[in-house]
């Protein structure tokens, strides 16, 4: 808990924490704006749940956005250490490499559970608010869809999870954040072009784009979560090893 | 040098290189006697910072062992690096943070109490400037907040690599004081490297100098004065150096002739005074005799140099 609360202390006056916070109130904001500078265009025909129409604009920007915000936060996270030549001090404590590890991860999923969360609350704050605002876009008529969404973030976290592993290992192993960022916004740009290709399902970065247009029918696959299992307790295992064993810092 | 149990660092033929052609630590044999300030010399590139890596288990030895305070490295790294405070370069800190800060996330994974950050604030002079961010901090007061952070977990052992780097004279010097004073009053070992003997030669009792990864010299400092001592000579010069030169090798004084003088091995102030009396016997003029005493740096600087001749 020690090594928790010092990450945080360490994310002080960072980008990473005010990424997190202007990241996720990035797009509801661009939404609410779009709704209210256009209403006519967005009143739902009568009997048509605005929600339906509203979330798939929310976790299409989730599906988009997302993956970028935590890619810089991840490398931020990390970056922190290798900026401050941090490695080797770290290493002459006497805390195990295995728990810098697990603490730095844990920070990194607390940031990216947080940014969801914020982002996933702000839409729903949004749309709540143009209800209020505009009743005739009829959000106040319909209630929200809170398993939907539920359902969504937990399926997004689990398909992302072989990327943030792949993305952690590359920023503590590539010095500078313009590569490790690079690599992954170079594997974001092969998924989302190959997005229809069979075997696209194979890269971990093209995972949040399977889960475009998610809807009440959306059913992943079985074979999908059980690859991402498998890539995420090899990546877990791989870089964990590097770190405790190899990594110098 | 001293025995086992008394010894804060022992490294037993130690190797270690970073490829099959590059050997950057050859076979080095170190012993830092428990509450020694053992001061670590050698010129840039000599291995230094690699051997101070390898104490700390931040590089594998390729052969060789490692015992701080008569136990293994490799078995009990845990507790033996609990008892040691380290400065290895630049210090590590995060200059988006404060130097409280800065030391408040060692001492949170250290488990070490608040009130002792801002002990080691007002030890190495900072206590006024705890609450400046570190970029705004001059390159001597981050080297001191570097020291407060190895000073944190009053350790028993202190490994400084280079730790006066950027230091303006005063800041050598309140330094030198500090690590005087964590030696006489709390017993603290000192490893301290430098490439300088002026540097440390008023810090330390011990030295080692390295030189292309091999332990060139070791022992008290008081030692190596003894060779510089020993390197001593006394210049004579006459108004017949060729009858002097006889004169002195008839009464089997270890005597060259140079071009213009002659010398002659120094051994304390009697025997130059007997020189001079047997040469003036002899019915020479003695028109020069001058002592030449060689310096601690240039007794250092000749050890290195012999090493890469």
């Amino acid at each position: 808990m020690n090594l928790f609360y010092t990450e945080f202390i360490k994310l002080k006056n960072t980008f990473a924490l005010w990424l997190t916070i202007l990241g996720a109130l990035f797009v509801p904001f661009i939404l609410f704006a779009t709704y209210l500078s256009d209403v006519k265009a967005f009143i739902p025909g009568h009997g048509v749940n605005p929600w339906d129409d509203f979330l798939i604009r929310v976790l299409n920007g989730c599906c988009f956005f997302s993956v970028g915000f935590i890619l810089l936060i991840i490398g931020l996270i990390v970056h922190i250490e290798h900026k401050a030549n941090a490695w080797k001090h770290l290493f002459t404590l006497s805390v195990s490499r295995g728990t810098i590890y697990l603490g730095k991860l844990m920070v990194v999923f607390a940031m990216v559970i947080g940014f969801f969360t914020l982002y996933l609350s702000l839409s729903v704050l949004s749309g709540v608010t143009l209800g209020y605002a505009v009743p005739g876009l009829g959000f106040s008529k319909f209630p929200v869809p809170c398993l939907h969404l539920f359902r969504f973030v937990t399926e997004l976290l689990i398909a992302i999870l072989p990327m943030v592993f792949l993305q952690f290992w590359l920023s503590f192993r590539l010095k500078n954040l313009i590569t490790s960022l690079g690599v992954g916004l170079g594997g974001l740009m092969i998924g989302l072009l190959l997005k229809n290709w069979d075997y696209i399902i194979y890269l971990p970065y093209a995972a949040p784009f399977q889960m475009l247009n998610y809807g009440e029918s959306n059913e992943a696959g079985q074979s999908i979560f059980l690859l991402n299992a498998v890539y995420t307790a090899l990546l877990f295992m791989v870089s964990y090893q590097d770190f405790t064993k190899k990594f110098r810092g | 040098m001293n025995n086992g149990n008394g010894l804060a660092i022992e490294t037993t033929h130690l190797s270690f290189s970073f490829s099959k052609n590059r050997q950057v630590v050859r076979d080095l044999n170190m012993q830092i006697p428990k509450g020694a300030i053992y001061g670590f010399l050698g010129p840039n590139g000599a291995g230094k910072t690699t051997t101070i890596r390898l104490l700390l288990d931040l590089l594998p030895a390729s052969s060789g062992i490692v015992k701080v305070f008569g136990k293994s490295l490799r078995d009990q790294r845990y507790p033996i690096l609990s008892r040691i405070g380290a400065l290895i370069e630049t210090p590590s800190l995060y200059e988006h943070l404060t130097g409280f800060d800065n030391l408040k996330a060692t001492a949170n994974l250290r488990s070490v109490r608040k009130g002792r950050i801002w002990e080691v604030l007002d030890m190495v002079g900072l206590g006024s400037e705890a609450g400046k961010y570190v970029h705004h901090y001059s390159l001597g007061m981050k080297q001191r907040l570097g020291l407060a952070i190895a000073l944190l977990s009053s350790p028993d052992l202190l490994i400084l690599d280079e730790p006066t780097n950027g230091l303006d004279p005063n800041g050598i010097i309140e330094i030198r004081n500090l690590l005087q004073e964590l030696n006489v009053k709390h017993g603290v070992t000192i490893l301290v490297s430098s490439h300088l003997l002026s540097e440390v030669e008023r810090l330390v009792s011990h030295i080692g100098i390295i030189g292309q990864g091999k332990m060139l010299f070791q022992g008290p400092l008081k030692e190596l004065q003894q060779i510089s001592r020993d390197k001593a000579i006394i210049e004579i010069d006459t108004d017949d150096n060729i009858h002097a030169l006889k004169i002195l090798l008839e009464d089997h004084q270890p005597v060259v002739k140079a071009a213009e003088f002659l010398e002659v091995q120094y051994v304390d102030k009697d025997r130059l005074a007997q020189l001079i009396t047997l040469l003036t016997a002899g019915g020479l003029r003695v028109n020069r005799a001058q002592l030449v005493e060689s310096t601690l740096e240039q007794t250092f600087l000749s050890i290195v140099k012999d090493d890469y001749l």
